[in-house]
């Protein structure tokens, strides 16, 4: 029992980043879930004699400029900001590592066709090509999730292609492809699974990043549409009233910030666990 | 190396061109009648009324009528020339007014980054060097906090206390010091994750090669082996992240030159998306992607010139 | 060997890091001049007013930039201007008159000289119209003149392809500000705005917006009492009443509507409300939802145009019973439009046909729920605002409303590709000229885009009447019996008048509100302690 407890002790202390990370997302995920459920108040409804409230008990966050809870706003708004990102991530990483698996393993022409566009990509700035996207599909969430989508595969698509590179060097892909296996098996069953983890890594970490481009998108006003409570919106509403209720501007703010923050920490602390590399080091030590 | 260097610059020229077409094909596709664009945006008020007869003036006048493919070419013509066309706003050379917001959007950036890595570099190092010590859990806390705080949020939280609630410095304006300090802390916050990280890891990673364990076992103290052994190693990652940073310097900046007003490329190219402006549009995104490329290549023949494995390889990837 | 391989690679990086320095350091040289203010000694002399002005300055050209060149820095004037109630007066032309219903004489004022010293003549004055007509083709449209040419001294014959009642008010269009031959070098590039008016151009900074103009001795009217004006682009709201706070301008307009009266009661500032000749209005999809006049008409009494005059814009704009406001001389007073009744609404709808058969809160009508998209955009920071009250309002009476903003050309190609829409709300300028017609021909005329499918053979006919009657008192006539029609009909709703806060330093004073500006239009005799 006492074993048992110093080796969760250690593995406390040797994975902070991952046990907080996961803590805070479980965290924030749960109050997602509940949340809606226990607002008393209509995230939409606009009621203008109660305009601008300072936070008190009825309206904890406060009230906004058109008299609407922030804190159920707030809420509201974290499945929008919270969606889009995983969406964006899934099927991101969906296209990039199918794209950067075929290149690897294809190799030859396909791969320099398939790598030129992914180097063309990566040269766009990510905010600056999401923004150029948005100018030409239009405002809205959905667009939002193609431009950012259309950002973010390039990433794991050079990742994947360069650990399918590593991968097919080792002896096991040599075995199985001597004993004769269909290219689409080696690729599903020997490929894929040794590089799903390094994908794991990068794709948590790149959830906050993702949650941030979004809220941007939406700050600038070419994302989320009113009266979404998306917090980029809520944010870029509520900086004219900065003097007089700063917690229209702040609420979101840091419900960003918690956010982004709790999926970061989970990133980097899977990062540490897997990435075998630093795994021997730190067992080094 | 010469050799290098020179299919380097010809595999720049490529992406490049690929970039352009890319983002005027893109730009292209944008709903909204070009025409109307230029005339409410240049001709009459951007919500005044519309007459057919104008429109189909201004389809003339600009010769929006061709194909996609003409416009490329007559755009990719001039532009090789250093002709890339008249803003619909601005009614000036593009290039020229592109020229005039480099140095501001630059200067910014380069102050900032510079800020960054002194603080980022030293920390990532030491961090590194007593992996899993106090300084840095702490120290990777911190930064993974900074890196997780919107950039406009941070630029209001920012303009409420220093600008609002103690009044030391100003919002917007250029023309002094202290105009700098805002933007820069606001960039410099968001750039100080990244370099931190990629010191960190790639110091962690020289800390593990057997060279350092036979440094230590011939009993070296720990100053010694950093001083003459990691530093030389951890270099390249490190000019590698350096020059990454400084690529995106041209197009790392829309949102904090929007808040601040800062006249630099990235409040230039908001700006024309909101007007759809694309000529200008057009050149800020050529512009900005030439900023990394040109910083890609520095790294490519610094790195290279370090290890003579990279220049027989022939490629980065 | 590794530490010569160091050591190269080290003089590489210090080799880019001075290349990158010296490409920084020579943009700086080629940048202007950042900083354009005055020594202290100066300072002590020179009166200086500084406007925050709420469009960035993208250029000065005195014709597309217009209404920069001549209302907010004073550089250009027109041929005629305007009085309180949108009459004409004389400007630079002192008379004029139409010889027949194809032809206007214009006579010129004497003793008028440009900024670079040249004489404002007929020759000059024919040339500059030519000029603004050749730079903007859209004013060739708007006007049908076919030929200007100089017949006398001081005389200006203007013809037209189609007879133009309202030429004279066109004239006082800001694109026709009078400028001087010099304005653009020998092989036709612009250089800088030479004008006529009380200021001139000092310096202009493309790369920072910042535009400055000073006093002009020569001025031929009342001497400006300020010797210097700084104009700078100040495009959010927020940075203008910071800006406005910590004394950096003396001027601006359009600070953010909550913040007014939070400003006003500072002991420096000053708050000044005005309406403008704007209005925030909708055009209805008579098409489709809105075919039936009594859902219009619905829609319209469902709307508490109190509640979003005082609540949403803070009192920026006031309660709209017509298209027009009535200081302008041929608003028809006896129009209503603003009635507020939601059972009246309710009942109207009924009539219709439209009912809530399912009792989820929206009416519906033949399996069709009465929903729809309601399209607006951000520019104008008043109308995001209205489009949730809206949103909310005609909720109470069973519409689902869903917003959309988008940009302004996005929008008229939306509208055209027969896209769904309901409601497109936007903040459009009624006076553009001092015109009784040009906005009642704009959002009523059936081929015109803005009026966005909206078609009435009668209403037409009036149209063409009013815009060829040369009788002003006649005209206005005309005006008034196509506006009554107009808000009988209701393709148009109009919610509120378009509202600005201007925000004043207090040294600054004996500031004269121009109701036919734009955005502002400072008075050459304002004063600055």
């Amino acid at each position: 029992m006492n074993n048992k407890l110093d080796g969760f002790r250690h593995f406390c202390r040797r994975n902070s980043l991952f046990v907080i990370g996961s803590i805070s997302v479980i965290l924030i995920l749960f109050t997602m879930t509940v949340g809606p459920s226990l607002c008393t108040h209509d995230p939409n409804a606009v009621k203008y004699s109660e305009k601008c409230i300072s936070p008190c008990a009825e309206y904890p966050f406060g009230t906004d400029f058109s008299g609407r809870c922030v804190l159920c706003r707030v809420i509201y708004g974290a499945h929008i900001s919270i969606g889009v990102a995983l969406v964006v991530v899934v099927v991101g990483a969906f296209i990039g590592v199918t794209v950067g698996i075929v290149a690897g393993y294809a190799g030859g022409a396909v791969d320099s066709i398939l790598m030129r566009l992914v180097e063309i990509m990566l040269s766009f700035p990510g905010t600056i090509f999401a923004l150029a996207v948005l100018g030409t599909l239009g405002n809205g969430t959905i667009n939002q999730i193609i431009a950012l989508t259309v950002v973010r595969w390039a990433h794991y698509a050079r990742l994947a292609r360069g650990e399918t590179l590593t991968v097919m060097n080792s002896d096991y892909i040599q075995a199985a492809q001597a004993i004769g296996n269909s290219r689409l098996r080696i690729i599903v069953s020997y490929i894929f699974p040794n590089i799903i983890g390094q994908i794991i890594v990068i794709a948590t970490l790149s959830i906050g990043p993702v949650i941030l481009a979004g809220a941007a998108l939406s700050y600038l006003g070419l994302g989320a549409q009113i009266p979404s409570p998306e917090w980029g919106l809520m944010i870029n509403g509520g900086k004219e009233y900065i003097r007089q209720a700063p917690w229209i501007t702040l609420a979101p703010g840091m419900a960003a910030v918690l956010t982004v923050f709790a999926f970061n920490l989970l990133g980097e602390g899977i990062g540490d666990m897997i990435d075998p590399r630093l795994k021997e080091k730190a067992e080094a030590d | 190396m010469l050799k290098f260097a020179v299919k380097r610059v010809v595999a720049c020229f490529f992406v490049l061109i690929a970039v352009s077409f890319l983002s005027f094909i893109v730009l292209s596709l944008a709903p909204g009648d070009t025409a109307v664009t230029i005339l409410t945006h240049t001709f009459i008020g951007f919500d005044d009324i519309i007459h057919d007869a104008d429109v189909q003036t201004v389809s003339q006048l600009y010769n929006l009528d061709s194909p996609l493919i003409l416009q490329y070419w007559a755009w990719l013509k001039g532009a090789l020339l250093g002709n890339w066309g008249t803003s619909y706003v601005h009614n000036v050379p593009v290039w020229s007014l592109i020229l005039s917001k480099i140095p501001y959007t630059l200067f910014l950036g380069l102050i900032a980054f510079f800020a960054a890595f002194i603080i980022s570099v030293p920390m990532g190092l030491y961090a590194a060097a007593h992996r899993n010590g106090a300084f840095d859990h702490i120290s990777r806390f911190v930064t993974i906090f900074f890196g997780s705080i919107p950039n406009f949020w941070l630029a209001l939280v920012l303009i409420i206390v220093f600008c609002i609630k103690l009044n030391w410095l100003p919002v917007t304006g250029i023309g002094s010091p202290l105009n700098f300090i805002l933007p820069g802390i606001t960039l410099m916050v968001g750039m100080i994750p990244t370099t931190f990280r990629i010191t960190r890891s790639s110091m962690s990673e020289v800390m593990g090669q057997d060279y350092i364990a036979t440094a230590k076992s011939k009993g070296l103290t720990p100053p010694q082996i950093v001083s003459k052994h990691a530093l030389v190693n951890v270099a390249p990652s490190v000019i590698t992240m350096a020059g990454l940073e400084i690529g995106h310097i041209l197009g790392g900046s829309v949102i904090v030159e929007t808040i601040f007003v800062w006249p630099g490329i990235g409040k230039l190219l908001y700006d024309s998306i909101i007007s759809k402006d694309y000529p200008m549009m057009q050149g800020c995104i050529v512009t900005i992607s030439l900023g990394y490329i040109i910083a890609m290549f520095l790294v490519d023949v610094i790195t290279a010139s370090i290890d003579p494995r990279i220049r027989l390889g022939g490629s980065r990837n | 060997m590794k530490k010569a391989k160091v050591k190269k690679s080290l003089s590489g990086i210090m080799g880019a890091v001075l290349l990158l320095g010296l490409l920084t350091a020579c943009g700086s040289a080629n940048a202007p001049e950042v900083s354009t203010e005055p020594n202290a000694q100066a300072m002590a002399a020179e009166k200086v007013l500084h406007i925050g002005e709420l469009w960035a300055i993208d250029g000065i050209d005195p014709v597309n930039q217009g209404t920069l060149v001549k209302e907010k820095a004073l550089v250009t004037e027109v041929l005629c201007e305007a009085n309180e109630k949108f009459e004409l007066i004389p400007g630079l032309a002192t008379e004029w008159t139409h010889t027949d219903d194809n032809t206007w004489v214009f006579t010129i004022r004497q003793g008028v000289k440009f900024h670079d010293g040249t004489a404002m003549d007929a020759e000059a004055v024919a040339w500059s119209i030519n000029n603004a007509l050749a730079v903007n083709p859209t004013l060739v449209t708007s006007t049908n003149i076919s030929s200007v040419s100089a017949t006398g001294d001081y005389e200006v014959t203007i013809a037209t392809s189609k007879p133009n009642a309202e030429l004279p008010e066109y004239m006082h269009l800001s694109g026709f500000g009078i400028i001087a031959a010099g304005t653009y070098d020998n092989s036709g590039n612009f250089v800088l705005p030479i004008g006529t008016g009380p200021y001139k151009v000092d310096t202009f900074n493309n790369s920072t917006g910042v535009l400055t103009v000073i006093k002009n001795n020569d001025y031929y009217g009342t001497k400006p009492s300020i010797d210097k004006v700084v104009i700078t682009g100040m495009t959010d709201p927020s940075t203008r009443a910071l800006a406005l706070e910590s004394g950096e301008i003396d001027f601006t307009c359009d600070v953010p509507f909550n913040e007014t009266d939070r400003l006003d009661a500072l002991d420096k500032i000053r708050i000044e409300k005005y309406v403008t000749a704007r209005t925030y209005c909708i055009n209805l999809n008579c098409g489709d939802l809105f075919s039936d006049k009594k859902v219009r008409q619905a829609a319209s009494l469902a709307m508490d145009r109190e509640t979003i005059a005082n609540d949403v814009l803070y009192g920026c704009g006031s309660v709209s019973k017509s298209m027009y406001t009535d200081n302008m001389a041929w608003d028809n007073t006896e129009i209503d439009g603003a009635a507020f009744d939601l059972e009246q609404a309710k009942k109207l709808m009924a009539e219709a046909g439209w009912s809530d058969s399912d009792g989820d809160g929206y009416l519906d009508k033949d399996g069709r729920v009465f929903e729809f998209t309601l399209i607006t955009y951000t520019q104008r920071p008043g109308l995001p605002l209205i489009a949730e009250a809206l949103q909310a309002q005609l909720k109470e009476l069973g519409m689902k409303v869903n917003v959309t903003t988008m940009d302004s050309s996005a929008i008229t190609e939306h509208i055209k590709s027969g896209k769904e829409w309901g409601m497109y709300l936007s903040g459009s300028a009624t006076c553009m000229a001092p015109s009784c017609v040009y906005f009642l021909e704009n959002k009523y005329y059936s081929s015109n885009i803005s009026a966005y499918g909206y078609s009435n053979a009668e209403m037409d006919s009036m149209i063409d009447k009013c815009k060829t009657e040369f009788d002003t008192a006649e005209r206005y006539e005309i005006s008034k019996q196509i506006q009554a029609l107009a808000m009988d009909e209701l393709p148009v709703i109009y919610v509120c008048n378009y509202g600005v806060a201007y925000g004043f330093n207090e040294k600054v004073s004996n500031f004269k509100f121009n109701p036919t500006a734009h955005d502002y239009m400072w008075n050459v005799d304002i004063q600055i302690n």
